[in-house]
């Protein structure tokens, strides 16, 4: 694709402000690049807000400014343009579209002020999209990890976007109030549907950024209605070309208190032994500034004192709020063996009906479960059992009862060490269940 | 006779090979269409606007030429077509045809009537085009019918385009 900068061309008009605007003479004298631009993504919708400052030079009199979107993707009805300065001095009189070129527009704008200006132009563009992740670096012993955040930004929008700051909106708003009935709407009415969506979604980042101003602190996770959002900012300026995909680098927190634990549920992943991090989004953490965008998570963990590193797991996380505990998945570790065995199995109190056919009955099951830690660092593992219908269980070992049907084994191991537990369970079916 | 059931598989496969790679091959008539308007404006309009005398009036020739051709070529691309007739009709105002440049823009609301956007700088490139040749009247229509349409317009740039209308109104 051929892409084309955005042509922003200051064309000053030396007549009187109530001279014919197309009439004036006109001479260019000033190209001026963009002062900064700001990126809002919204994913959901393909949609970004693009707010971008410059500062121009006006005189007194009607200034031309030229605005071309040729080649882009931005949405030409959405662009708007404001004094930032010497705004009670600055109006838009008018505004054309030169037939000396095509997808150019020219704002005939009204000054009563001479010199420098500076100005926002602001609009909404597809084809720019972005993708978070995260990667933990943990220590030998998984108690401790430095956690990096990066934003990866992908522009097919036809447009450069130089020292960008680039902000995420994470989560969804409700822009559209029934996406079905949108769909069966003639072209003319889904126009100016997008158009409200595109207002609303500015409404929307207005609150955020309302809100962000008026409480001075972290930014919130706003809640309206359906809508779920709140509007990250990655840190720093960037480049963001047309055609680029870059991955920016968000924050990084060093040294984050985590818990590394396994868990063992036959019912969700047979008979292996998952590998769990957990960190918390909060202070001591050296996090909590912001809630988190969701994301992929790949964990490393150094291996020896030369600082090799070993790879854990990556999974994926929903956006994590402040104060909000991170429980990251990462995977089968074959290390760790869990392995039940049935020692013993009885059927008694056997229960006949009227016509001499067993009705009810109680069954008797011993099991014995074997933990092995074949690493060479401590670990802690969490067994679940699920039990159906009437039961109840004999133990000497500790256990914690966690729903009507749940019990759970904690066990610590240390490095190269085996423990086991022992239970009977008793399930009394038929006539013989008591509730 | 198997070796002609053998020469009709082979030539079937070759056929299908030259129609999947083909397919392969193939863009379609809106990304066609997309990409002629491109080449149309940056190598002739564009360029136009840089030359002079009779380069000039080539370049806007071939221009000419080339929005009618994706008309006449696309005319389901309805996106592309409104904004080719409009671009034909800005050419025609480069080429000081001030009536057909006119007669062009009307064609925009009249032939693509949902592409609001293409309509709605029709209309104004029209009504500026008027008022400058000084057909005050006929200026005054085009404005009006701004604000008749769009007054409801919720895009920025549709209302930045009524005021302007309102107030060209109001010094008329």
């Amino acid at each position: 694709m051929k892409t084309k900068s955005i042509l922003i061309a200051m064309i000053l008009v030396s007549t009187a402000l109530t001279a014919p605007i197309a009439l004036a003479r006109v001479s260019l004298v000033t190209l001026p690049a963009r002062d900064s631009v700001q990126l809002t993504i919204y994913n959901a919708e393909d949609i970004t807000m693009v707010r971008e400052k410059r500062f121009l030079t006006f005189k007194k009199g009607v200034n031309n400014l030229e605005f071309s979107w040729a080649n882009t993707l931005i949405d030409p009805t959405s662009v708007e343009f404001r004094a930032i300065t010497h705004a009670d001095k600055i109006e838009v009189l008018d505004v054309s579209f030169p037939p000396r070129v095509t997808n150019t527009l020219e704002w005939h704008i009204a000054s009563e002020a001479d010199g420098e200006v500076q100005v926002e132009i602001q609009y909404f563009t597809s084809g720019i999209s972005w993708a978070a992740d995260y990667v933990g670096m943990a220590n030998g012993d998984q108690t401790m990890m430095d956690l990096g955040g990066y934003v990866r930004v992908n522009n097919n929008s036809g447009e450069d976007y130089d020292n960008a700051q680039v902000r995420l909106v994470v989560g969804v708003i409700r822009l559209v109030e029934k996406i079905r009935d949108l769909a069966q709407q003639p072209p003319v009415v889904r126009a100016e549907e997008f158009a409200k969506r595109r207002v609303r979604l500015a409404g929307a980042v207005e609150r955020a950024e309302r809100k962000k101003d008026l409480l001075e602190a972290a930014p919130e996770i706003i809640k309206e209605g359906i809508s779920e959002y709140f509007i990250y900012t990655v840190e720093g300026r960037d480049d963001v070309k047309t055609g680029w995909s870059k991955r920016l680098s968000s924050f990084t927190a060093k040294d984050v208190p985590v818990t590394a634990y396994y868990r063992y549920d036959e019912r969700r992943w047979a008979q292996n032994a998952m590998r769990y991090y957990k960190f918390k989004n909060n202070e001591d953490s050296q996090l909590g500034n912001e809630p988190l965008p969701d994301g992929g998570v790949r964990i490393f963990r150094t291996k020896d004192a030369e600082g090799l590193l070993s790879y854990v797991g990556q999974t994926r996380v929903k956006y994590i709020p402040i104060n909000e505990d991170v429980e990251m998945e990462l995977g089968y570790d074959p290390q760790v063996r869990v392995e039940g065995k049935l020692m013993d199995w009885r059927k008694d109190r056997i229960h006949f009906g009227h016509k001499g056919n067993v009705d009810g009955y109680d069954q008797h099951e011993t099991w014995t479960f074997e933990i092995q830690n074949s690493k060479n660092i401590p670990i802690e593992v969490d067994v679940r059992r699920h039990f159906r219908g009437d039961w109840g269980m004999k133990t000497d070992d500790e256990y914690e009862k966690i729903d009507a049907n749940t019990v759970k084994f904690v066990r610590k191991l240390n490095p190269m060490e085996q423990v086991s537990f022992t239970y009977t369970v008793t399930t009394c079916t038929g006539a013989n269940e008591r509730k | 006779m198997k070796r002609c059931a053998d020469c009709v598989i082979v030539a079937f496969l070759l056929c299908w090979l030259m129609v999947s790679g083909c397919a392969r091959n193939g863009v379609s008539d809106s990304e066609a269409a997309k990409q002629l308007f491109e080449e149309t404006s940056t190598d002739y309009h564009f360029a136009a606007a840089e030359a002079k005398g009779s380069e000039r009036e080539r370049l806007l020739k071939k221009a000419a030429a080339g929005y009618r051709k994706l008309l006449r070529k696309y005319p389901k691309e309805t996106s592309w077509c409104a904004q080719s007739l409009r671009s034909l009709g800005n050419v025609r105002a480069e080429q000081g045809r001030f009536e057909e440049a006119i007669s062009t823009f009307e064609d925009v609301g009249k032939r693509y009537r949902d592409e609001r956007w293409e309509v709605i700088q029709a209309l104004k490139s029209a009504g500026d085009l008027c008022r400058n040749k000084g057909s005050s009247d006929q200026a005054r229509e085009f404005y009006v019918r701004i604000i008749e349409e769009f007054r409801d317009a919720e895009a920025p740039m549709m209302k930045t385009i009524v005021e302007a209308a309102e107030k060209a109104l109001s010094v008329m």
